[in-house]
This record gives structure tokens, C-alpha cells and sequence, in this order.
């Protein structure tokens, strides 16, 4: 499956976004690596997508952006909008994405601290029209207030239906409505849909629990991701879905378990269960609550679950999905990022996992991992505060070619300050 | 791509193995890992490896020398070649040894030799037994005359890093042709 032929979110770029002051862009491949210094960004040009997110999917009308939801959190325009050294913080911020689907689309669009908290500025749409070529390429800006005349002069351009005379804010999204409201040309549907689709598993992902509520089990995650856990592969479970078959096997390839299960408490709880020795894969006696066992299965669980979960074109944003994994681990987890990435799910893992990193590398030489379903962004802070983004894809043996900094740059000079110290400490005794 | 400045250069299993090895001395482990360190920080050469080097590499490598190697594949600074075996060559060079012991030294790192002429004939070691046994080869053997050697460990008497860093040029004194002369 080459990168041309899957669907979904292909790019996203932002700017006035906390560090991300000028435009930086990530292009979102199947796997799609996001590495670089605590505080360089990585996590800020994902949050304006996830803002997005919570504000598509709050059970009530939030306004044009919702930015205190359960996937960001944020109580004032001022904790998000950029502020570099020795300049004005700014007053908006843009987030642009790209999709791929049937045409590949591009949609910004620009907030800013109102007067009444978080406005839609503006809204510019682009989007080719290689299967309806008679029509011509999207390209349009809208924004609140729109004069009428300005209206009727993009509606005939664009094939907009009459009597749709105004433009208004859907949400996050601007669209045509009727005066009355009735009527609507949704243009961002399809984006809409990726959004809604996508799946977020932040940081930090709570402490495990005796017991879990249930909760839907797709195809849709509105939310970050942990909350499904447990209904999933209680689902799984029940319906004898290969699916906990592959899931047991992740686990036990990561040396954590060689058993999962659920078991439900009455109507409103589920417990989840895991083998109590990494290397059984038959006993079922010896089960264990997920709460009496290491952080790391609990951690990583809701990881591996998602990964098998998505679908192909399904944006997966995983925050740290090494987080309390042993050194052998991070290496296996590679291979669960690989096997989604060639499902054609779009897996975005932000990581500070050398080994992780390498062990992705490693399956690209090995031929198990095409080098074009992967796309390396590494981040860091230039001298005024802004964030600057090196991009990288790997070539056939796993290389990326030249970096200004990475884990091996770390690795390297701290071995060698640890062998100067230590050899010449040692040169002193003798 | 290799800019004009980059060279490739044959680094023997000894540098990998006393670059931050329990077994070196304390100068020689730090010189080498100095080298490495200027190598791949300061300069843009390559590192040249063939089936026989990597296996040496694999070895004898500590791992500060594993870190600097998988980080200058990762740079793409790492050119991997599989040299001809020249048996008229090795014949040759064995054919100025003086007894079992010299014939089994040539043996050994005559690859690096091969791998050299395939390169930009430049050998870094840390043996200047087998340094002596191929210097004195090239007095009757032309092609070898021109291989440059440098050793990591001799840093006062070599300036390995300076060198390093004026691009490694292929500076008479250091070819085998004048090694040992004056």
C-alpha cells in the first residue's frame, strides 16, 4: 500500500499557536513520527486539531471553538496564542489540514480572542476536481458577515445552490446557510468526518482502575481513547473477535502478558484481567485485576487496542505510547505501530523513545516496512523561542540522512562524558 | 550524496573496540572516542564497511562505537562496499613476510587494504605491527604505496583530529610508501 492510495488526514500546519508563532507543517503519513526536546512543540501542533476535535464532538453547541474539553484544556486565549521574545503576544492563531479522499482538499481556518471569547475569522478552502473536471478547482475564503454581493459572486463560481445567501459558523467551520437557517452547503464534511473518526490517547492516561464503566465501542471515539478500553475487548471478548487474539499477542510480544480478558460487574462495570505471568499463555486460572500488575500494561493497553482498532485512513494520535515500558518493549511496540501504519491507519506517535525510533528503523531495513509509510518530524526551539521542525523520511536501509540534533547526538555525548569520567577516574587509582 | 570534501575511510575494528572499551587504556579509549566523536561531529566523511570489517566490528565494538555506528548509517555517512578478493595481491604482500607470524598478521587485515583501493585510501588503526608489515610491502608492491594510515592513538605524533578536520588529506608522510622514512 503505497501513501498515494490511502485516505484521510495527509497534512496539518499551524501558526500563532503557543511556540508554532510561524507556520509549521507536518505531513501524516501512516507513521508518522513526531521527536524533539520536553517544550519543542510536539504536542502544541497537534493541539489546535484537537481542539478541533472537542469542539465537533461536545454534546451541546460550544461556539467556534471549545478550548477547555476533555482532550485540551485551556481557560484562557492567552495560555495558547504565541508570544516570542521581545514581541506582541498575537491575537489569532490558523490551523490548516489537508485531506486525501476521493479529491485531496485543503481547509484554514483563523480564530481569534474576540470580545466575547474565541471567534472564526475566516475560512479558505481549496479542492481539486480531478473527478469532476468539468467543474472548476475550489478555491474559496469565507468569513462571518459576508456581504451578500460577495456570496452571489463565489455561489456561481462554485456551483453553490441558490437562495443559500449567507455564511455562518457550523461549529469550528464556516458554511452557506439559508437566511432562515433551514438550508446548508456543508463544505467541510468530509473533514468533518476524519475529525470526528480520529483517535487521541494522551499522556497521561490515568491510573488503572478496579473496575470500568462501559462505554461505546466505535466506530467512533469522541473523547480521548482510554475510556473504550475496556468495553472493546470486552466486546471482543463476547463476540470471539480475532481481535483479542492479536491484542493477547502484543502483549505477550512485549513481554507484559499472555492473557487478557474481561469479566462484567454487573450492568454498569467491566473488570479488565490480564495473566499474572508474562510468559503463560494458557492458564486461565491465574488472572490477575489490571490495578495488581506493573503500570506498564495498564499504560499501554489503550495503545495497542486503538492500533487495532482503526481502520485504514483513521488518524490515530498516540502521546508517549511508551510511557513505562521497559527497554525491550519500546522495541516490540514498533512492530504494532508497523502492522496498523500498513493497515493504512495514519498512527501520529509523539515520542521521546530512542529505541523506539531505531526499532522503527530497523524494520524498514529489514524490507518488513515500507520507507515511504513513514515520515520522521523532529522539533526544537530556535534563538527567538520559535519552534522550527526538521522533516526526514527514511530511505530503503532505515537512514534519514542528515539532523541538526537527535537521540543518537544525546546518546553519543553522554557515553562519551560517562567514559572520560569513569577512565579517567579509574587512571587516578592506578 | 557525498559532498567533494567527504572521504571514505576504512576505521579497523581496533579503534571500535578501544573507543570507550573496558580494555584499552585510559588514553588510547579516550583518543579513539575522541576520533569517532570528531568523525561524525565535525567533518563529513564517510565510514567504509564490508562483510569481513562489519564482522570484526560486531565483535570487538564497545558500544559507544555501536552508537556511532548506527547513528552514521541513520546520517547516511556509511558506505558499504564488497571489495574483489585480489589473490595476486595478497600473494604478493605475503611474499615479503618474513615468517608464519608476519604472513598471519597480512592475512588478517589485508581486507583493509582491499577495502582502501576501493575507497579513498585511507586506513585508520590502531596496529602499527601490520602498519610496519605493509610499509615495508610497498617498498616492492606499487600498488599500496599510496594508502594513507593514520592511527588514532598517536595524537601528538599524528594530529589524528586536525588531520580529520583539513578533510584527510592524503599527505605524503602519512602514505605507507614513507612510512618509517627519516
Amino acid at each position: 500500500m503505497s501513501k498515494e492510495t490511502i485516505e484521510g488526514i495527509t497534512k496539518i500546519a499551524v501558526s500563532g499557536f503557543k511556540s508554532l508563532a510561524e507556520e509549521c507543517t507536518i505531513d501524516i503519513r501512516p507513521l508518522t513520527i513526531l521527536a524533539g526536546a520536553n517544550s519543542s512543540g510536539k504536542s502544541s501542533i497537534m493541539q489546535p486539531f484537537l481542539m478541533l476535535k472537542q469542539t465537533l464532538e461536545a454534546p451541546y453547541d460550544p461556539g467556534p471553538l471549545l478550548i477547555d474539553g476533555p482532550n485540551v484544556q485551556f481557560t484562557l486565549a492567552e495560555q495558547f496564542l504565541s508570544k516570542l521574545v521581545g514581541k506582541e503576544r498575537t491575537d489569532r492563531f490558523q490551523i490548516r489540514i489537508e485531506t486525501r479522499d476521493y479529491e485531496s482538499s485543503s481547509t484554514t481556518t483563523t480564530f481569534r480572542k474576540g470580545a466575547s471569547g474565541i471567534e472564526l475569522v475566516k475560512m479558505t478552502q481549496t479542492e481539486s476536481k480531478q473527478f469532476l473536471p468539468s467543474l472548476p478547482p475550489r478555491d474559496m475564503t469565507l468569513y462571518p458577515e459576508m456581504p451578500p454581493e460577495e456570496i452571489k459572486s463565489l455561489a456561481d463560481q462554485h456551483w453553490i445552490p441558490r437562495g443559500l445567501e449567507t455564511v455562518r459558523h457550523s461549529r469550528c467551520f464556516l458554511r452557506f446557510e439559508s437566511q432562515d437557517g433551514h438550508t446548508s452547503q456543508n463544505l467541510t464534511y468530509n473533514l468533518e468526518h476524519h475529525i470526528f473518526n480520529s483517535i487521541h490517547l494522551p499522556g497521561l492516561r490515568g491510573n488503572p482502575e478496579r473496575t470500568y464503566k462501559p462505554a461505546s465501542t466505535g466506530p467512533q471515539y469522541p473523547g480521548t481513547f482510554e475510556h473504550y478500553t475496556a468495553s472493546i475487548i470486552h466486546e471482543w471478548q463476547e463476540t470471539g473477535d480475532e481481535c483479542l487474539k492479536t491484542l493477547a499477542d502484543a502483549l505477550y510480544a512485549l513481554g507484559l502478558t499472555g492473557r487478557v480478558s474481561t469479566k462484567k460487574i454487573g450492568d454498569t462495570r467491566i473488570e479488565l484481567q490480564v495473566g499474572r505471568l508474562s510468559d503463560d499463555r494458557t492458564g486461565k486460572a491465574d488472572m490477575v485485576s489490571i490495578a495488581d500488575v506493573g503500570f506498564g500494561v495498564s499504560q499501554v493497553l489503550p495503545v495497542l487496542v486503538a492500533l487495532i482498532v482503526a481502520e485504514p485512513g483513521q488518524l490515530v494520535y498516540l502521546e508517549q505510547p511508551e510511557m513505562h515500558l521497559h527497554p525491550r518493549a519500546q522495541v516490540a511496540l514498533a512492530q504494532v505501530l508497523a502492522a496498523a501504519a500498513k493497515r493504512g491507519v495514519r498512527v501520529v506517535a509523539e515520542t521521546h523513545s530512542s529505541l523506539l525510533l531505531l526499532a522503527v528503523q530497523t524494520l524498514v531495513a529489514e524490507g518488513d516496512l515500507s520507507p515511504e509509510l513513514v515520515k520522521l518530524h523532529w522539533f526544537r526551539r530556535g534563538e527567538n523561542g520559535a519552534t522550527k521542525i526538521d522533516t526526514a523520511d527514511l530511505d530503503e536501509a532505515g537512514a534519514y540522512g542528515d539532523w541538526p540534533e537527535d537521540f543518537d547526538d544525546i546518546d553519543l555525548k553522554a557515553q562519551s562524558r560517562y567514559i572520560k569520567a569513569a577512565q579517567s577516574r579509574l587512571a587516578e587509582k592506578t | 550524496m557525498r559532498s567533494r570534501d567527504s572521504k571514505r575511510l576504512v576505521v579497523n575494528a581496533s579503534v571500535a573496540r578501544a573507543a570507550g572499551g573496558e580494555e584499552a587504556t585510559v588514553s588510547v579509549s579516550i583518543s579513539c572516542t575522541e576520533f569517532l566523536e570528531t568523525f561524525r561531529d565535525e567533518c563529513p566523511h564517510h565510514v567504509v564497511m564490508t562483510p569481513e570489517l562489519s564482522e570484526e566490528w560486531e565483535e570487538n565494538q564497545s558500544r559507544f562505537a555501536a552508537t556511532w555506528l548506527r547513528s552514521m548509517i541513520a546520517r547516511k555517512r556509511f558506505v558499504y562496499i564488497e571489495p574483489l578478493v585480489n589473490q595476486a595481491l595478497r600473494g604478493e604482500i605475503e611474499g615479503t613476510a618474513t615468517n608464519e607470524n608476519e604472513i598471519e598478521d597480512i592475512q588478517k587485515d589485508f581486507h583493509l587494504l582491499e577495502a582502501a583501493r576501493e575507497t579513498d585510501h585511507i586506513i585508520i588503526s590502531l596496529d602499527e605491527t601490520v602498519r610496519g608489515l605493509f610499509a615495508r610491502a610497498a617498498e616492492r608492491v606499487g600498488e599500496i604505496r599510496d594508502i594513507v594510515w593514520v592511527n588514532p592513538e598517536r595524537v601528538e605524533e599524528e594530529e589524528p583530529l586536525a588531520w580529520l578536520q583539513n578533510g584527510a588529506p592524503p599527505e605524503e608522510h602519512r602514505k605507507l610508501r614513507t612510512w618509517g622514512i627519516g
